[in-house]
This record gives structure tokens, sequence and C-alpha cells, in this order.
């Protein structure tokens, strides 16, 4: 069977004519990046002037976010556009932290049981209808239903329910401390839509006539494959304070927000540099250094970044059901040098992080198991791979994809350290989708694999390979235990302390072997000013005098 | 010639049949579900099944097929869930772009290919004929999307005279359009160009030993005359297959020149629906192109008919 879909996948392959060294797109990059140290010399938008109202922002994307649907799409490329026409209870500020968005502020009860949300009066929905708890209530039932996250909060909430027309209660069964910051989270958001169109949408992502938020921008026009045109909302209401991140004041600078689909990186980095574009999603890291130094362009490393990651199958067909097996493989890494050699230039990895967040996201940044990570001692690997079993008598299977160079990338880094030790590994390349589908459908099929992550998640729940519900099928009773008491915590610097035991616990048991933080680079033209060094939020983007 | 066409209508019909059954179960073959396309990347396992359940991927592939042969023959190609519209609809809307792109690229072809043969056979050693020959091996042998992006670099990039891509329709605004073709049509055409001149050029040399060329001299026919209403004629039969295989493949859907360029043709759609695994777009475009093909081999016979008598007796 393995044959026939190889063959089958050949033929694809050749229709599409080498379309991976062409195309470059598959799985967007999960949520923006972060700032590493700003080194950036390049003017912020503080030293570029305010902008002022009026203009089209062209922005390139990877590809077709195929929705807008963010409560539903869990990819870069829907946030991206959909960060502008949905907005949820609360937003996260540029600290990480949950700041009221939708809702005006909250209430919880003694025991943390009973949250009592009220939210802002004069909300309005591109449709026009005011929003009123009734659309909250099934906005975020919807949520429940449709977000990796929600289903999760699920889990602990008992009922969702309207109390009067701008006021919501939440109640739970168990404690949950994460829960205002799931309301916040940007990944599968809790986006507030009009309740009619819950109802209708149900489970499925919304089309285009159902894209109605309350956001800044509002959907003028989708031609799929072509481009999403955003027009502002002048109906919005604004909060006033600049929180930076999602958070506070929205000021829609621009008259428009066009958004064109250019999957060739290269093709997206000729674009900004003519002007033909204003911003582009990720270019090449080999760009990185050439698009910093252009005298009409700004590079700068984003807030927000990735957390690359090597993942290990624990499923029982696997080599690395074997702790000893995964501690080897992490051993056999040298991390500094496989940053330098692929994650692109120093400004935009170095220090390298070992965190399963992102260095400037306060609520579960720590170096547990720092030295660990940076522990390199292939002698040492060598021993555990042979206490494991795995004496290369048969090969390690890695399943990865060009879609993203750097992945491949580090599957060969990695052979090489093997091979180094006699054991073999064979690197199987798909496209982005098979891999992601072959990681769960297919357990048996491989052993270690490639991915990035958001660096901006604020509760261990919501790390995926840290959940049993995703490939790799991670399972710990100590995990499961640090994951319960974080939930349990009652202030900020208990939640960080059982974040950072979570993270203790990755390096000793190594459900991934992380390979370190990296921010991502937005580049966009000089004359496009940001606020701060979000420069994923186009909507407080906007031209000079 | 009317028993031909309705031979070719009938085999047409069983072509189709076959490849969008052959091309129905290969995609099954394919990993990668549409459910995770549309939830992204960071779904859960759980999330993809409910999805792929509520679409009707979880049934049965034989209860699927009859499904997706069912609507095809009353002329339903199904619902794209990447163009979030019927397949049908999505296909046709592709089909503009590279419609504009085809044509264009095989008039300009054509007509700048038959005076470049033509000199060639009739000043063989000259100079240009020389350097024609040797631009034209060099054409077949450049890489399309390598050339795409060495144009892009010197065209929109340095000297920053014509955009590193986008697409607007002619009919929407003629001239803007012409300014977004250029690249493409220009990187499309320096392949089907060389091809041509090669193809025309031996066609022209072996017809011009013909003794009928002779007995048009000897009649006292003006040379024009000879070359273009004897010569060129008889010489046209192969650059015609040629022509119109070039031309199905380019209304196939060109899909690395309409990637490059963001050209949003059936090439792109195509790309699009092989990323998303939208079985449904996938098989609609194969349809389609081997549509085209088919009826592009029968106009091409027609022509044959109407250029050389002697195929319509035959």
């Amino acid at each position: 069977m393995n044959k026939v879909r190889n063959i089958a996948l050949s033929g694809m392959s050749v229709m599409m004519l080498g379309l991976v060294v062409a195309c470059g797109d598959g799985p967007p990059p999960p949520e923006g990046p972060e700032q590493n140290g700003s080194e950036a010399d390049q003017p912020s938008g503080d030293e570029a002037g305010m902008p002022t109202e009026g203009g089209t922002i062209t922005a390139a994307l990877g590809g077709d976010p195929q929705t807008m649907d963010q409560g539903v799409n869990s990819g870069a490329l829907t946030n991206l556009v959909a960060w502008n026409i949905f907005e949820s209870l609360f937003a996260m500020d540029e600290e990480y932290l949950p700041q009221p968005m939708l809702a005006e502020s909250y209430d919880v009860s003694e025991d943390g049981l009973e949250y009592t949300i009220h939210l802002r009066d004069g909300v309005v929905f591109h449709n026009g209808d005011s929003m009123n708890s009734s659309d909250v209530v099934a906005s975020l039932q919807r949520w429940t239903e449709v977000s990796a996250t929600g289903q999760q909060a699920g889990e602990a909430i008992e009922s969702i329910a309207a109390v009067d027309e701008l006021t919501v209660s939440i109640t739970l069964s168990v404690p949950r401390y994460s829960l205002i910051s799931d309301l916040a989270f940007t990944t599968q958001m809790a986006i507030i839509i009009p309740e009619e169109i819950a109802d209708e949408v149900g489970t499925t992502p919304m089309n285009a006539e159902q894209t109605v938020g309350t956001g800044p921008y509002q959907l003028a026009e989708y031609n799929e494959g072509q481009h999403v045109l955003l027009e502002r909302f002048d109906e919005y209401a604004s909060l006033e304070d600049d929180l930076g991140g999602f958070a506070g004041a929205k000021h829609a600078w621009a008259d428009e927000i066009e958004y064109v689909f250019v999957p060739d990186e290269t093709q997206r980095f000729n674009g900004v540099q003519t002007g033909q574009f204003d911003w582009v999603q990720s270019i090449n890291a080999d760009d990185y250094e050439s698009a910093r130094n252009h005298e009409s362009l700004n590079a700068i490393p984003s807030a927000r970044g990735t957390i690359n990651t090597v993942l290990v199958n624990h499923n029982e067909s696997s080599l690395f059901d074997d702790v000893r097996a995964r501690e080897a493989i992490n051993l056999i890494i040298d991390k500094d040098v496989f940053a330098a050699a692929t994650f692109g230039p120093e400004w935009v990895w170095e220090p390298l992080s070992n965190s399963f967040v992102s260095p400037d996201n306060a609520t579960m940044y720590s170096d547990a198991g720092e030295d660990i990570f940076f522990d390199y001692d292939p002698d040492r690997a060598a021993e555990l791979f042979a206490e494991a079993g795995i004496d290369g008598s048969e090969p390690i299977r890695m399943l990865t994809s060009q879609t993203y160079p750097q992945f491949y990338q580090w599957a060969v880094m990695i052979q090489a350290e093997l091979d180094e030790l006699g054991i073999p590994m064979e690197i199987d390349v798909y496209d982005y989708p098979t891999i992601a589908d072959m990681r769960s459908s297919e357990p048996e099929s491989w052993d270690l694999s490639t991915s990035f992550f958001t660096g901006a998640v604020t509760s261990p729940d919501q790390i995926l390979w840290l959940g049993g519900d995703w490939a790799g099928e991670y399972s710990n009773d100590e995990r499961d235990e640090l994951m319960a008491q974080y939930q349990e915590s009652t202030s900020p610097e208990e939640a960080l302390a059982v974040a950072t035991e979570i993270q203790q616990l990755v390096y000793e048991d190594f459900p991934v072997v992380q390979l370190g933080h990296v921010s991502e680079v937005n580049v966009h033209s000089a004359e496009l000013i940001f606020p701060d060094d979000w420069t994923n939020v186009l909507y407080n983007a906007g031209y000079g005098e | 010639m009317l028993g031909m066409v309705l031979r070719r209508f009938r085999d047409m019909v069983i072509v189709l049949v076959l490849v969008g059954t052959v091309m129905f179960f290969i995609l099954q073959l394919i990993p990668g579900s549409p459910a995770r396309a549309i939830l992204g990347e960071y779904a859960t396992e759980s999330q993809v099944a409910a999805l792929e359940a509520e679409l009707g991927y979880d049934r049965p592939v034989h209860e699927q097929f009859f499904d997706w042969f069912g609507g095809m023959v009353t002329g339903d190609l199904g619902y794209s869930t990447s163009m979030g519209r019927g397949v049908t609809e999505a296909v046709f809307q592709h089909l503009g772009p590279t419609l504009v792109l085809a044509l264009a690229t095989t008039v300009l072809s054509v007509a700048i290919a038959i005076p470049l043969a033509m000199h060639t056979v009739h000043k063989p050693d000259a100079w240009s004929s020389r350097l024609l020959m040797g631009l034209s091996n060099l054409g077949l042998a450049t890489p399309n999307f390598w050339l795409a992006l060495v144009l892009v670099l010197i065209f929109a990039v340095n000297l920053n005279i014509l955009p590193t891509s986008g697409y607007i329709s002619p009919l929407s605004d003629p001239l803007w359009s012409v300014w977004y073709l250029v690249l493409p049509v220009v990187v499309l055409i320096s392949n089907l160009l060389a091809l041509l001149v090669m193809t025309l050029r031996e066609s022209l040399s072996s017809e011009l030993l013909s003794s009928y060329i002779r007995t048009a001299r000897a009649k006292g026919l003006s040379e024009s005359k000879v070359q273009y209403r004897h010569l060129l004629r008889n010489a046209l039969l192969p650059v015609i297959t040629v022509i119109g295989s070039n031309f199905g493949t380019l209304l196939g859907g060109i899909v690395i020149i309409e990637i490059i360029f963001v050209i949003p043709g059936m090439g792109w759609a195509l790309n699009n629906g092989i990323l998303a695994r939208d079985l449904p777009l996938i098989l609609g475009i194969t349809l389609v192109s081997a549509l085209i093909f088919v009826l592009i081999n029968l106009l091409v016979d027609i022509a044959y008919g109407i250029i050389d008598p002697r195929v319509r007796v035959q």
C-alpha cells in the first residue's frame, strides 16, 4: 500500500513540476514572532513618527487563507487577516497579559468557579447589529466546540449563560486559572460573532458572507485564490489606551488593507523591494540581511516568535517510545550550531532560548532545563541509544517537508550526527499537509518529525504537543498532575512556578526536543509605520505625513 | 469529416470517464486531509475527524465515488472547499487568466516563429540564421522558472520597469493587463518560440526539395507566392500539431509560471487544490484539462483537413 501511495505521490509530484522549489506554501507559520533583544537599528514606529489616516496597505501573504474564520482555523494565514476583523472578550497585550477587549471588566467568585463578565456597551458588528450577551454566549459555546483551547476549557465549563443584555456568566465545575488567558489566546481564538451566524455555521468554518466581526476592518471582498480586501469599519468602537500587542486602542490608520497571495518567498521579497507590496509575510532567512540593509525597507525581528522543534513519536511502534532514545537525540544536537546554520542571522535568534515560550513572555518564560538543552555529548548519546536498543540495525524514520527549507535542513543535520554514531536515518520528504496528516493518522510510519510552534502561549494547555490529542501521543502521569496543578493556581507567581516545573519535565522526559526560539521577520516598507515591533498587527500600521 | 468528428466525440466521452475514474482513485491514495487544510496544521486529531465526518470524507470510498460520478454525469463537479464555491464555477473562473496567457503566448510565438524560420531556411549560412538556431537551442534548454526569476530580477527589481507579479484581467483594464503579462508571456514564449522555429525550419527544409515547389517556380509564380501559398502551407502541418499540444499544455495549467507570477489561472488553482487536498477541485481541473486536450486534438485534425485536402480524402 505504501508503494502504491508513493507512486501516487510521485505522480502528483510530476504534475506539480517541482512545485516545492517554486512555491513554499503549506502550513502557515504559527502566528508571529517576537523581538529578540530588539537590536534592530532601524526606526521603529516611535522614531518614525505617528501614522496618519489614509492609504491602502498592500500585504503579501504566503498563500490563500481559505477562510477568515480564526475561531476554527489554526493557521497563520487566516490569523494574519482575521486579527483585523474579529475580536474576543479579552486580548493579549505586549506583555502577554489578557486585557479586556469586548469585555468591560470581570469578577471571579471566591472559589474561582463563577466568572461574571461585563460587556462593553456600544460595540457594533459589521452587519450593523449591536453586540449583546446572547451573541457572546453563542460564540463562546461554539468556541468550546471548534477550538482546541476552547475544548480544553470546555471540560471545566459547566455553563455559559446570559445574565442580562450586557453580562455573561461562566460557571466552572473545577477551577481553571487560565480561563481569561484562554479567552485571549490568538490561535483558534474565542471570536465574538452574531448569534445567528454562530448558530448557522455551527462547527464549520464561516464563508465570506458570514464573516462578520467587531474589529476595526471589515471584509470588503474575498476573491478566493487572489486577494482579500479589508476596508476600515467606520463604526468601530476603539478603546483609548495603547496597550500594545493585540490589546487596547486599534487605530485603523489605512483606509484599506489588501492581502494578496504570493507563495514564492523570493517573489514576496522582490515585490516589497520594488514597492509593489508594503508588507510581506516571512521571507527566506537568507534574505534577512539584505532586507535589513535595504534603504527603503525595515526588517525588524517582530514581537513574538516561534519555537523550533523536533517532534518525537511516543507510539509504542516507534523506537522513541523509550526516554533514553529521546534524550540521546537531544544530546546529538548542538543547538548553537543548528541555529547558526539554519535559523538565519544571529539577530533573529541570539541569545538562544530553551524556553517553550518566547523570551519576553513573562507569564510562562523560564530557563529551567537550560543546561540539558545546551548539553551536546555524542558519546553519551551513543550509550543511551545502545541502552534503548537502537543499534543501527533498523533506520530511524524522519518525516519532514521542504515546504519550510529549515525543516529539511534540521533533518539532514540530525542524519549527519546519527551517521557519525553508525545509526542510519531515512528522511521521508513530503509536502506539509501530507506530513501533518501522516503524523496523526499513521503513527507507525515515523519516529521523528519537524515543526515549529508559537511562543505566545499563556498556558501549558495551549502547547499542543504537551496534550494527548496531538501527533506524537505524549502521555505522562506527572505531566497530567502538573497541568491540573497549574489550573488550580491562584496567582501569577504560583502559575509561573508550576509552568517552570512543567518545562523542567520537558527536559527530563522529552515529549519533544526543542531547538530554540527564533523571531519572525515581516519585512515592510520603511514608509509603513508601526507603533512597536508587533509587525504582524496591520490595523495599527499606517503611513506618515 | 463529419464521421470523424462524431467518432472523436464518442472517444472524448470515454476518455473523460476513464480519466475521472482513475484520478478519483489515485487521489484517494494520497495522504493529507481536506479537513486539516481547513482547520490549519495545529488542529487536533479529534477536530480533524469531526470536520471530515461533517464534510462526508469519512464515508466509504465507493460511496463517495458514486456520489461524485453521478454528479459529474449530470454536469455537477461538486463543491470546492478551498474555493468556497462549486467546482464548475471555480474552474471556469480560473480558466480565463490561463486562456489569456495561452493565447498571447501562442499567437505571438507563431507570428514571430514563421518569419524567423523562413529566414533560417532561405539563408541557412547567414550569421543571423546561425545565431537564431543557437538561441533556439538555448530557449529549449532554459528552465522556465529560472528564466522567470532572472527576468524579474532584471526588469522588476533592478530596472523597476515591470511588476514582479500580479494579474489584471484584459476585460477590466487592457493596458495595465499587458504590463502585468509581459514577463510571464516572454518566459513562456522563450520555450514555445524556440520549439516552433526548430520544427518549422525542419519542415520547410524538407518541403523545399519537393517537386511541387520546382513546378510552382517553373510556372513563373513569384517567390513570395511560392513561399507563402505553397511552401508554408504544406510545411505547417507538423507545426499545427506542436501548436495544438502546447496550447493544450498551456491551458492545462502552467503551474510554475502562474505561481511565480501570481496569476490566478488553472495551474494556480490546481496548486491550491493540491495543498488544500481539495479533491473535487483537483478532479474538476483534471477533467477540464483532459477535455481541452481532446478538443484541441479534434481541432488539429480538422485543421489538417482544411490545410491539406489529402487528409479529408483519407
